[in-house]
């Protein structure tokens, strides 16, 4: 029984859950701040406030490379108007997902709206090759309730548990049988 | 084939146990035939550098719009996109097999395009000692992926790296022996060994009976007219300083380049299917330099994310080199998360697993170490999430640069009008969830195996072919 652990690299020992919940630990941190800023960065919207259904009116500045404000929060059915104008070159304005796209001038103003009827992240980006980072100029909508990043958050929390758990339960299992095993043997 | 007559009987080719994944690949007639042809490698290089020769060009001589220039977007989106989602994880370090970088220097060092020649050209010396390890490679990784929002938009930047290797490479190949660059200096070949340990493909030698007769060890040494005589097409000495006869049991520095299948006199090399990201329960050979490749992919991933895709224009600009003090602010954000805070973290939570575990307490370092392959799943599926993100809104200029590589009003085949188009880009989190969710689920698995008993421990297995020990094969058919 113990050959077999040290080929694998650890010595068998006790408190194994305690031993697995610490890796789970180190690996569920790191998966939660992959997931954190692939979607979301600590954009999480304020349950407070009226509901949805409002009209919203945003001033967005364009430059090379970037909107500004970075992020806005509306919330799931406001109707969401964005007035643009660019700082610098001919950018555009392309959202995920409504097939809106548009272009950017210097100086005039550009005028797109949609109603928010995705809750999570809406990111829109340039469209207009304005310079060496233009696929990288993006900008957000930040949709709340978040039912995205709260699900995403459930869902990893319930995969890294019932990962863990699983293969806790088969390894008791496993111990239990080869002990029955050597039980017979002997 | 068979009909040698030879001291040593020669193995029989398939394995005897063959199990659901495992697929001995030389079993098909075709494929033997193939891989034993010294033409191979030469006919999976020659497009690729074609292409690579386009790329440097359109980098010197296009236009410097990156997303009109055909080394941009070929290098970095199809390129890269091809190698993360498809090559590696499938097909381990595939890629190497065709890659055109070192393939100047190895044609000169070889005196030859197809042939085996037992001598070579160069001056053969050997890589200092000190050096054989991936620190080298990790801080060229680390110190080019500073520069990546410069590298990858800038087709300029882009083909005067590429260049540079090549150069690097020819020298490196003339002054020291076999393929000193790929194992020790090349920065992309670091991370391709470390995540072709995730591919369900390995070349393995069949019988370690047979090894152990072996007065060749052709794999290695390369063959001899000796070795001919007995067999093998005439192959050199493993390129990568691996000695599949010894035996190889990890992927990481195997360039599939079939070699050593070549020169092996018993045909007792094979290539074979199985299992994914079997190679991490590998304890032989885990060390602190390709540890910590782990840590600087994993908050490479997490970086550029941030960086690259996040909405924040003043970080852009500090990762576009616009000034000066910006450069070393983002140079001390970067490398500080990449190769101090991530490997940090890890050894916090590792000795805290190590006083919860309790017990008998392994070494920490070890510990530290050991554990680092459990992030190759998730930093792998981090890559892969990561990469959806830019390849899948901006894959489309590539039909209309295809046409128009210089960006100088070609259109060679009537694409060149064709309209830029994001696919699906507000699906892009229902891919990336599952796929991270995918990523920890088999990190978790992969370190779980150190510390829950395994099936087959009490009774003695016999060691496989493949001179893997049977438990961890078990446990992957849960
Ligand atoms: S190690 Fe680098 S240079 Fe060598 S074949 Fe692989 S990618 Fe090419
Ligand atoms: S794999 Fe290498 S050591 Fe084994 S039989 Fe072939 S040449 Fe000899
Ligand atoms: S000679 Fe064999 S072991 Fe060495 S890199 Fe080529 S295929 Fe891999
Ligand atoms: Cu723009």
């Amino acid at each position: 029984m113990f050959r077999h652990t040290r080929r694998m690299g650890l010595r068998s020992h006790g408190g194994r859950a305690r031993f697995l919940t610490g890796l789970s630990l180190v690996l569920s941190f790191v998966f939660f701040l992959l997931l954190l800023d692939i979607l979301v960065v600590s954009n999480v919207s304020q349950a407070a406030g009226p509901a949805g259904g409002r009209e919203r009116e945003f001033t967005i500045t364009a430059r090379q490379f970037a909107y500004s404000p970075p992020r806005i929060r509306v919330r799931l059915g406001d109707r969401v108007t964005l007035r643009v104008t660019s700082e610098d070159v001919v950018h555009g304005l392309y959202i995920d997902g409504y097939g809106i796209n548009a272009k950017v001038y210097p100086g005039q103003e550009t005028v797109v709206s949609f109603v928010a009827n995705r809750p999570g992240k809406i990111r829109y980006r340039c469209s207009v090759i304005c310079g060496n980072l233009h696929p990288f100029m993006i900008g957000e909508v930040v949709v709340g309730p978040n039912y995205t990043l709260w699900g995403a958050l459930a869902l990893t929390v319930l995969a890294a548990g019932g990962t863990v758990l699983m293969l806790w339960r088969r390894g008791e299992e496993i111990r239990d049988r080869s002990e029955e095993a050597t039980d017979g043997t002997a | 084939m068979a009909q040698r007559s030879t001291a040593i009987a020669r193995p029989i080719l398939r394995p005897p146990q063959e199990v659901a994944w495992r697929k001995d690949l030389l079993g098909y007639r075709p494929v033997r035939w193939l891989v034993r042809q010294r033409w191979l490698q030469f006919a999976l290089i020659l497009p690729n550098l074609f292409v690579f020769t386009i790329v440097i060009m359109a980098g010197f001589l296009g236009t410097p719009i990156g997303a009109k220039n055909f080394a941009i977007i070929f290098v970095w989106i199809v390129w890269w996109a091809l190698l993360i989602l498809v090559l590696v994880p499938f097909g381990a370090r595939i890629w190497c097999a065709m890659c055109p970088i070192p393939a100047v220097g190895e044609w000169m060092q070889r005196r030859a395009f197809i042939l085996w020649k037992p001598k070579t050209f160069g001056l053969a010396r050997k890589w200092p000692k000190g050096l054989r390890n991936l620190w080298v490679a990790n801080f060229g990784f680390a110190s080019i992926a500073l520069t990546s929002a410069v590298l990858t938009t800038r087709p300029i930047v882009t083909g005067a790296v590429l260049l540079g290797l090549v150069i690097i490479a020819a020298v490196t190949h003339l002054v020291f022996e076999r393929r000193t660059f790929c194992r020790y200096l090349c920065p992309v070949g670091g991370f391709l060994g470390l995540y072709s340990m995730a591919a369900p493909v390995e070349v393995r030698r069949v019988d370690a009976e047979v090894c152990r007769q072996c007065q060749f060890k052709a794999c290695f040494r390369g063959s001899t007219e000796a070795s001919l005589r007995v067999g093998g097409v005439g192959g050199y000495g493993c390129p990568n300083f691996e000695f599949p006869g010894a035996p190889m049991e990890r992927n990481t520095y195997c360039l599939l380049c079939t070699e050593c299948i070549k020169a092996c006199p018993y045909e007792n090399i094979t290539i074979r299917t199985r299992p994914f990201f079997q190679d991490l329960q590998v304890e032989k050979g885990r060390k602190l330099d390709e540890a910590y490749k782990a840590f600087i992919m994993l908050g490479a991933a997490i970086m550029y994310s941030i960086v690259m895709l996040g909405p924040w224009g003043r970080i852009k600009d500090w990762a576009n080199f616009t000034s000066f003090s910006g450069l070393l602010l983002y140079a001390a954000i970067f490398l500080g998360s990449i190769l101090v805070a991530a490997p940090a973290l890890h050894l916090v939570f590792t000795w805290l697993s190590r006083v919860f575990a309790g017990g008998s307490r392994p070494d920490l370092k070890k510990l530290f170490v050991d554990y680092a392959y459990t992030l190759v799943p998730l930093g792998l599926a981090g890559w892969i999430a990561f990469s959806f993100s830019f390849v899948l809104p901006n894959i489309s200029y590539a039909l209309s640069v295809l046409s128009d590589p210089f960006g100088w009003g070609w259109d060679l085949f009537g694409t060149k009008g064709y309209p830029w188009t994001p696919y699906a880009p507000h699906l892009l989190p229902y891919i990336q969830v599952p796929t991270l969710l995918l990523g920890l689920v088999l990190s978790i698995k992969v370190g779980s195996r150190w510390g829950i008993p395994l099936p087959g421990k009490t009774s003695p297995h016999p060691p496989r072919p493949g001179g893997r020990s049977s438990p961890s094969l078990h446990t992957w058919q849960v």
